[in-house]
Parts: C-alpha cells; sequence; structure tokens
C-alpha cells in the first residue's frame, strides 16, 4: 500500500525539511542551504515521485537537494567571478577560530566541487550518517554497489585534497 | 582460506554494514587485503577528519502561520491567519540582529510603520511551526468578538475613533488582549537536536517571556459574514516586550536557530527600524504585495489570486486595514478612511 495515501505533501516536508536542511548544510551555508531545499521542495510539488511511497520521496528529495546544493555552489562561482556576489565567508566577520573553520570547510567543498555526482554524494551522506541502505535509494544503486563507490570516493577525495595542499 | 572479497566489501565490513566470514583470521593470511583494508581504513580516516568540518552550524529563525485556502469563503479567515502571523512575526521583529546584546531590558516593540515581509505559504506555516516547538503559547488573553450594534457602539466598547467613512452590516469589537510565549530551554534544546544542532541554550533564555499586546480591534463587515464583500478593520497597536532576557537577546537567539527560512530571516534582520516597524507576511505563492501611497501615507497592498485585496496602514499609532473582493472598491473605501 502507498504511504502516502491519506499524507498530503506538507505533511511530508514537515517531516523531511530540518534533516534536509542539516544535510544540505554540508555543501552550502545558511541561508542558501534554506532556499536550496526550498528548491527541491517545490520540484516535489510537480514531479510525479510525490505520489510514490515516502521512503521512495525521502530518497529524491535527499538525491535532488544534494545535486542543486553542488549546481548552487557552482553558480555561487560564476557570480562570484563576475562580481556579482560575494562568497558569505567574505562577508561574514568572526573570531579568529571560525575564520579557520570556514577556510577548511571550503577547502573540502571545494574539492567535493571537482568530484563526480556519484562521489561527492555518497561521501556527503555517508559522512551525514546515513546507512548504506538509505545511500543506494537516494544515489538509486544497489546496496551492494555502495562500499565500492565509498572507497573509491574516499581514495578520490583524499588525492584531490592532498594535490591542493601542496 | 576464504576467497578473497572484494574492496567493496571490505568498505562495507569496516561500515558494520556488511558481515565477512572469520575476516581476523583471512586477514592474518592474506598479505593483499591486508594491504587492501589498511588503505581503506587510513582513507576513511582522512574523509571523516575532513569532512567533520561540514556539520553545520546552528543558524537561523522564525516566523509565523498563515492557512492558505483555495476557497473564495476562505480569505476571511486567511486575513485572520495574517493577523496572527503578525502578531508572531512582530516577536521576531523585535529581535534585530547586532545591537541586541547593547538592548534595555526594558526596550519594546511598537507597531508604527508595516512592511511587507515575502514568503510563501508553506514557509509561513512551517515557521509557525517552530514557533510553536520553542514553548508555551497562552492565548488565554485574546478574548472573542463580540457583535455589537453599530459605529459609536464599537467607538465605546474599544476606545478607538471610528471615522464615518467605517460602514458595514455588522460589527464586532474584540478588546484588547495579549499573547504571552514563554521559552522552554529543553524544549529548544531538543528542537536544536532534531536539527543536528547540541549548540547550549543561554541560560537567560529559558523561561523568558515574551508579551505581545495589541489594543481592542473591530470590524465592520459588509454582506453575511461568512462570505462578505467587504471588512474594514481598525486595531490599537501592537506592542511587544519580554520578561526574562531582554527583547534584543531575544530576538538575536531566534535569529540563530536552524530550520527557519531564510529568506524571511534575511528580510527580518534588514529591517532597521525594527522597534516600530510591523512585519506584514505576504504569501508570494497566493498573493502580491506592494507599497502604495494614501494620500500621503504609507500602505501596503496585498492582492490575492482570484479572491479580492486588502490595504493595510498604520497612522498615529493605529492600524487600520479594508478588504474585499473589488480591488477598486477596496481602494476608494480606503481612501475615504485616509482622508475623514
Amino acid at each position: 500500500m502507498n504511504e502516502t495515501v491519506g499524507r498530503s505533501i506538507d505533511a511530508v516536508v514537515l517531516e523531511q525539511r530540518p534533516r534536509l536542511v542539516a544535510l544540505v548544510a554540508r555543501v552550502v551555508d545558511w541561508p542558501d542551504a534554506e532556499d536550496v531545499v526550498q528548491e527541491a521542495l517545490l520540484k516535489l510539488d510537480h514531479d510525479p515521485i510525490a505520489d510514490r511511497p515516502l521512503s521512495e520521496v525521502t530518497a529524491w528529495l535527499r538525491r535532488v537537494s544534494l545535486n542543486l546544493a553542488f549546481n548552487h555552489r557552482r553558480d555561487l562561482g560564476r557570480w562570484r567571478d563576475r562580481g556579482l556576489r560575494a562568497p558569505v565567508e567574505d562577508v561574514v566577520d568572526g573570531p579568529e577560530a571560525e575564520s579557520l573553520r570556514r577556510e577548511e570547510r571550503e577547502a573540502v567543498r571545494s574539492v567535493l566541487d571537482r568530484m563526480t555526482d556519484r562521489q561527492r554524494n555518497v561521501l556527503v551522506l555517508r559522512y551525514a550518517g546515513h546507512s548504506y541502505a538509505e545511500i543506494a535509494a537516494a544515489l538509486e544503486m544497489p546496496v551492494s554497489s555502495v562500499g565500492t563507490t565509498l572507497a573509491r570516493a574516499e581514495a578520490d577525495f583524499r588525492s584531490k585534497y592532498e594535490e591542493d595542499s601542496k | 582460506m576464504t576467497a578473497c572479497p572484494d574492496t567493496g566489501t571490505w568498505r562495507a565490513w569496516l561500515d558494520d554494514e556488511t558481515a565477512i566470514p572469520a575476516p581476523e583470521t583471512h586477514l592474518a593470511g592474506c598479505g593483499a587485503c591486508a594491504r587492501t583494508v589498511a588503505e581503506l581504513r587510513s582513507a576513511a580516516g582522512f574523509a571523516s577528519r575532513k569532512m567533520t568540518v561540514l556539520s553545520p552550524a546552528p543558524r537561523p529563525v522564525v516566523t509565523p502561520p498563515v492557512e492558505a485556502e483555495a476557497s473564495p469563503r476562505g480569505w476571511l479567515r486567511r486575513f485572520a491567519g495574517a493577523a496572527a502571523a503578525v502578531l508572531l512575526i512582530s516577536v521576531v521583529a523585535a529581535t534585530p540582529g547586532g545591537r541586541a546584546l547593547a538592548d534595555s531590558v526594558l526596550s519594546v516593540f511598537r507597531s508604527q510603520r508595516i512592511d511587507i515581509l515575502e514568503s510563501t505559504s508553506r514557509d509561513l506555516a512551517m515557521s509557525g511551526l517552530v514557533l510553536g516547538q520553542l514553548g508555551e503559547v497562552d492565548t488565554d488573553g485574546l478574548p472573542e468578538p463580540t457583535r455589537v450594534a453599530g459605529a459609536r457602539e464599537a467607538e465605546a466598547e474599544s476606545g478607538l475613533d471610528i471615522p464615518d467613512a467605517f460602514r458595514g452590516d455588522s460589527w464586532l469589537v474584540i478588546s484588547s488582549g495579549t499573547v504571552r510565549w514563554e521559552l522552554d530551554s529543553q524544549a529548544i534544546t531538543d528542537y536544536l537536536a532534531a536539527h543536528g544542532s547540541d549548540v547550549e541554550v543561554p541560560s537567560q533564555i529559558d523561561g523568558t517571556v515574551v508579551v505581545l499586546e495589541r489594543g481592542a480591534i473591530v470590524f465592520a463587515v459588509s454582506g453575511p459574514l461568512d462570505d462578505p464583500s467587504l471588512v474594514l478593520v481598525r486595531s490599537g497597536p501592537v506592542t511587544a516586550h519580554t520578561e526574562g532576557a531582554s527583547l534584543g537577546e531575544t530576538r538575536e537567539f531566534l535569529l540563530s536557530l536552524p530550520g527557519l527560512p531564510g529568506g524571511l530571516v534575511s528580510q527580518l534582520r534588514a529591517i532597521e527600524d525594527w522597534e516600530s516597524t510591523l512585519p506584514l507576511p505576504v504569501p508570494v505563492d497566493a498573493a502580491t504585495g506592494s507599497h502604495v501611497d494614501l494620500d500621503g501615507i504609507d500602505a501596503v497592498e496585498i492582492d490575492v489570486d482570484d479572491l479580492g485585496s486588502g490595504l493595510i496602514w498604520v497612522d498615529d499609532d493605529v492600524v487600520t486595514a479594508v478588504a474585499g473582493h473589488d480591488p477598486a472598491t477596496t481602494r476608494q473605501v480606503a481612501m475615504e478612511i485616509v482622508r475623514g
């Protein structure tokens, strides 16, 4: 039986939104994370997936939100290049520790930017605490492939990060 | 010795996501797998240390509930919902960024002008739910409306000056009321935990009570009460103060909470004269809001798709609103009221 029967999309949204924002906030800073999730939820309104069982809706939202978040970072980079928008990190004042943390965060994100969709998403989802089953559902892959994808993603991540640090 | 598991299986085993028969025995006798697992552990450890920095920092805030209904008869209820939203959001509005800690405990918010706060019905509804999760809202101080015979009785009952341009078939008065919202540190901690944050709630926030007070309200309704053609509303000012943490501290704390729509928070932070500006939430998916000049008075006009329009303004501390199905009539009546 369809789990979403009798449940409005709004009810789904209310349940999912906080965790989605927490997930997306690993890729983009607030308030952009809120906007990205909002965009994903709007897409959900117009997608046939909205009529599917809740577990499928959740997996879809995770994948779409992460892809939108990385797209948003790409767009931010373009705008920054044209001088249209300063990155949040440049306009927020803060103590030294926070400044250092922002630099580290940006270093990690810039590595993720250069990885494939699947590899960076598997990293973000795994280190946000998602199980292999949840990752498999979100990324539309067999559970048996998650370990291999994750292993390759971690190796690629370290390689790129260390290259940047040279 | 059993066959060598592949790299993905070893990786899943490291995460306890799969079982491998006698893995330690296999690793002790297989140099290739031992090297693979060592590399996997190393890469996973590196990624884990680096990815930790992406854990979201706690952030922003709050808003109000507006019920979006498609039924034409729902517009009056929506108007009432917007009024409730105004009350709630004034809590947030009374909490500017930056100077929060410098505010005195006695600082208060008082509505003297109105500005538009653009959002979506969903964001507004969710923001209202967020507010409700942070503490107890006591609305016992909001009395029920009572019917009165006409303008003069409404004037006497409310203490408000009712101009001749106020006309209606039915008259309702709600006497002045209070909403008390007591913040609960345990509820806030639970809320933060649900958002992946372990930030400690400042001690002064616990038990702080936000007190919203509004003056009496007069409604003059043309047409049937359940489907009016025109509604005129006049209200005394909305004020807010706190008991416990200062208004500024409270506002700043609310604005730093996660889970609130970023666009709304940005707009609230952008309000410079926050101590006197009442933000009017406009769900942009169902309505449009714009500033219009009413004979020298700055008013906000809201057009609700296919349902009608409303005008709201503050003059001399008194809030007045006109809403109806026909935008031209709404404007004409609003102008008559302004001109006295």
